[in-house]
């Protein structure tokens, strides 16, 4: 993965499974500008072509079409099919935990994250990984719900309280990528959202701030 | 087929009996169908000026015009009386309520009494549920997920409890329609001469009667927890928060359904009528109805593919989901096709049900990118997933409602709307529709959360893009109440069918006298034949 720009209208790309979501994004907005295209239009060139000339005017009496109807179930059925395939291998990419993957322990509470390393370092409000280092997250939540989110990671996860979620990534680009910490269920507070990541020179740390700040 | 000759044709439903009392004490489905138009439009305008509130605050960064608390609130309000006392009963209980037995040959539903007490429960749930403001109101969001919803603020309880007597209401109106639909049709009308607002109604009365209990039982789960300190949801006392999300989505994905269902009834009405023609593909577009009512219980899961549910789970919702694309592929083609060779007039009822079709185009494609669930991960809780349900549930239903309202008011007031007035606010609402949520796609894209008080400086402009949209909608909306009203009390008189439209309601008077017909209907044809 070379580029750091995400597809039109993504977040750069700081994950090497971001590439590959892209890619799914990309294939479903093509598919889904053809589709309304040939829906819409087909809507448009009737209404124009066949507006009423003069009152009473004979319709024909066409009430189906076999082979249409078959086409027109088939086709999107096959379409759907190719993005759910596809969907099931990037949400299999995205699920997988790396092995031998740093373990950081995550606890999420209102208003701030909580990262305990392998040695025992505690850090509140921050997480600093390598670039290119597997890393595996091991979350939980002290109170309500909360949604690890980082855009530019391509990944999300909810923390759920009385629970350990995992969840697996490789920065590979330092990038200016947003840390949101969602909560579901609180909705948000000022204070909680949003946080910054901050971009150094090998590593990519992610800040949690309590105002809005330019990384 | 509907004679008048020994009756006296002043009098009709609107006349027949004078007084509050009449009204509120009345058992005619055609008064009950009014008093639920009167209802609804009145939860409507409250849930808009909640929206309204909503994108002021959101059209700059930082405070604008409230606080977060009162900001949650707001969406609070807004989302929950839009989908408890606008769009769910909306279609069924107040269109279907007017339409269903006329359409059917009937001269009432089967159980009059119980369509009363619907009404009743809505308004009693609805009282309910605003008693909360007096409480601090609620902060959860329309879904209250656990385990914030246990320990927030006490105005929680009165909402979730209005909810739940709510759902009493869309179950008892699912179980008339049943009834209504198996025991009452006229002679003649098999189930494949039904008009296709009867299948769709008839799906979605599955639907209320089968999904709606969980939602009441869950709602009941919740309330237990709260004040008795039962562990259900909550982990503090041993229980699961993911269980509600299961238990919530179970209804409510449903719930999706009974609130677009009932939309493509009334749009194939309409299609039909304003091109003159036989609807194209007639049992692919009442099977279809049956088929997403089907299918749409399970796939709930959707809603929970970051939750924590299993890599499994996630991939077997995303798989059924996208079989629900299928039927309503099919309808979308259906309704397209039916327009080919047409004799096609732009009354504004058409036009709701064309901005209709290009909405929910745009809310089925994006659908069908929500259910991939390799991108949904990033797309979950953005305003992607705000822009794609206000696309299926506003650019659908509520243009579904408006287009309805406009077809059928000859037939519920004998008068006809003004026309002009009637398609400017038609062009305000479908322009600042788009202008209001279709940037929302983008900022989902870039990921822009749902649910902020708050956002980043970026998004901005296309925040403010947005807002400026919202209240375009906003007046387009009192453009068109202003329609109403008028028609209502100064409309042009119509005639008994002015659409020259095939089905039952249309061949008796305008408005229909106290039973429907003064003669009982003989069906010999479909309800289409425009041939």
């Amino acid at each position: 993965m070379n580029s750091t720009t995400g597809s039109l209208f993504m977040p750069p790309q700081a994950t090497a499974i971001a590439a590959n979501v892209d890619a799914l994004y990309e294939f479903l907005l093509i598919a889904s500008f053809i589709s309304c295209v040939l829906v819409i239009g087909g809507l448009i060139v009737f209404a124009i072509k066949h507006r009423r000339k003069s009152e009473g005017e004979k319709t024909p009496y066409i009430a189906h079409n076999t082979t249409l109807e078959f086409l027109w179930s088939f086709i999107p059925f096959v379409i759907f099919m190719v993005a759910f395939v596809w969907g099931w291998i990037v949400f299999h990419q995205l699920r997988s935990m790396p092995q031998n993957a740093l373990e950081i322990a995550v606890q999420a509470q209102k208003w701030d994250w909580t990262f305990v390393y392998k040695s025992g370092r505690r850090v509140a409000g921050e997480f600093t990984v390598p670039v290119g280092q597997d890393v595996k997250l091991i979350m939980t939540s002290a109170d309500v719900l909360h949604s690890f989110y980082v855009p530019a990671f391509r990944t999300k996860q909810d923390v759920i309280p009385g629970r350990y979620t995992p969840c697996g990534l490789t920065p590979t680009k330092k990038a200016p990528s947003k840390f949101f910490v969602l909560n579901i269920a609180a909705i948000n507070t000022p204070e909680c959202s949003p946080k910054f990541t901050l971009s150094r020179a090998r590593n990519t740390k992610i800040g949690c701030k309590r105002s809005p700040t330019k990384a | 087929m509907a004679s008048t000759g020994h009756h006296d044709p002043n009098l009709n439903y609107l006349n027949w009996q004078k007084g509050l009392w009449s009204w509120l004490t009345t058992v005619d489905h055609k008064r009950i169908g009014i008093l639920y138009m009167i209802s609804v439009m009145i939860f409507f305008a409250i849930g808009g000026t909640f929206a309204m509130l909503i994108r002021a605050e959101l059209f700059s960064v930082g405070k604008t015009i409230m606080d977060a608390k009162q900001y949650n609130q707001a969406m609070t309000f807004h989302g929950a009386i839009m989908v408890f006392m606008v769009i769910i009963p909306g279609i069924p209980a107040f269109l279907g309520n007017f339409i269903l037995p006329m359409q059917l040959g009937a001269k009432d539903v089967a159980f009059p009494r119980i369509n009363l007490l619907s009404w009743y429960c809505l308004m009693v749930g609805a009282a309910i549920a605003f008693t909360s403001l007096i409480y601090n109101g609620a902060d959860t969001g329309w879904t209250f997920y656990t385990p914030y919803s246990v320990t927030t603020q006490n105005g929680t309880i009165w909402l979730v409890a209005g909810a739940f007597v709510i759902g009493f209401s869309s179950i008892l109106t699912g179980l008339n329609f049943i009834v209504t639909v198996h025991k009452l049709r006229a002679p003649g009308m098999s189930f494949w001469r039904m008009p296709l607002f009867v299948w769709a109604l008839y799906s979605t009365a599955l639907l209320q009667v089968l999904a709606t209990p969980v939602l009441a039982i869950t709602l009941v789960l919740l309330m237990v927890e709260r004040l008795l300190g039962v562990g259900i949801f909550d982990p503090k006392l041993g229980g699961d928060p993911v269980l509600f999300q299961h238990f919530f989505w179970f209804y409510s994905h449903p719930a999706v359904y009974i609130m677009i269902l009932p939309a493509m009834g009334v749009v194939s009405e309409l299609i039909a009528t304003f091109s003159q023609k036989t609807i194209f593909g007639y049992k692919a577009i009442a099977l279809s109805s049956v088929g997403i009512a089907a299918v749409s219980f399970f796939v709930w899961g959707h809603h929970m593919f970051v939750s924590g549910q299993s890599e499994f789970a996630g991939v077997l919702f995303s798989f059924i989901t996208m079989l629900v694309g299928v039927p309503t592929a099919i309808k979308t083609f259906n309704w397209v096709a039916t327009m080919y060779r047409g004799s096609i007039r732009f009354d504004s009822p058409m036009l709701y049900a064309m901005g209709f079709l290009f909405l929910f185009t745009i809310g089925g494609v994006t659908g069908i990118m929500l259910a991939t669930v390799g991108v949904d991960v990033h797309f979950h809780d953005t305003y992607f997933v705000v822009a794609h349900f206000h696309y299926v549930m506003v650019g659908g239903t509520l243009m579904a409602i408006m287009g309805g309202i406009y077809y059928w008011m000859p037939k519920m007031f004998g008068r006809m709307v003004d026309e002009t007035w009637a398609r400017i606010s038609f062009v305000l609402v479908f322009v600042g529709f788009n202008v209001t949520f279709f940037p929302q796609f983008i900022l989902g894209a870039m990921g822009m959360p749902r649910r902020y008080y708050d956002y980043l400086p970026e998004y901005e402009s296309l925040n403010k893009i947005s807002s400026f949209g919202a209240w375009t909608i906003g007046i387009g909306f009192l453009i068109g109440l202003g329609v109403i009203l008028h028609a209502i009390k100064r409309g042009k008189p119509s005639g008994p069918n002015p659409w020259n439209s095939k089905t039952l309601e249309w061949q008796t008077p305008s408005p229909p006298p106290h039973e429907n017909f003064h003669v009982q209907p003989v069906v010999t044809a479909g309800p289409y034949e425009y041939r």
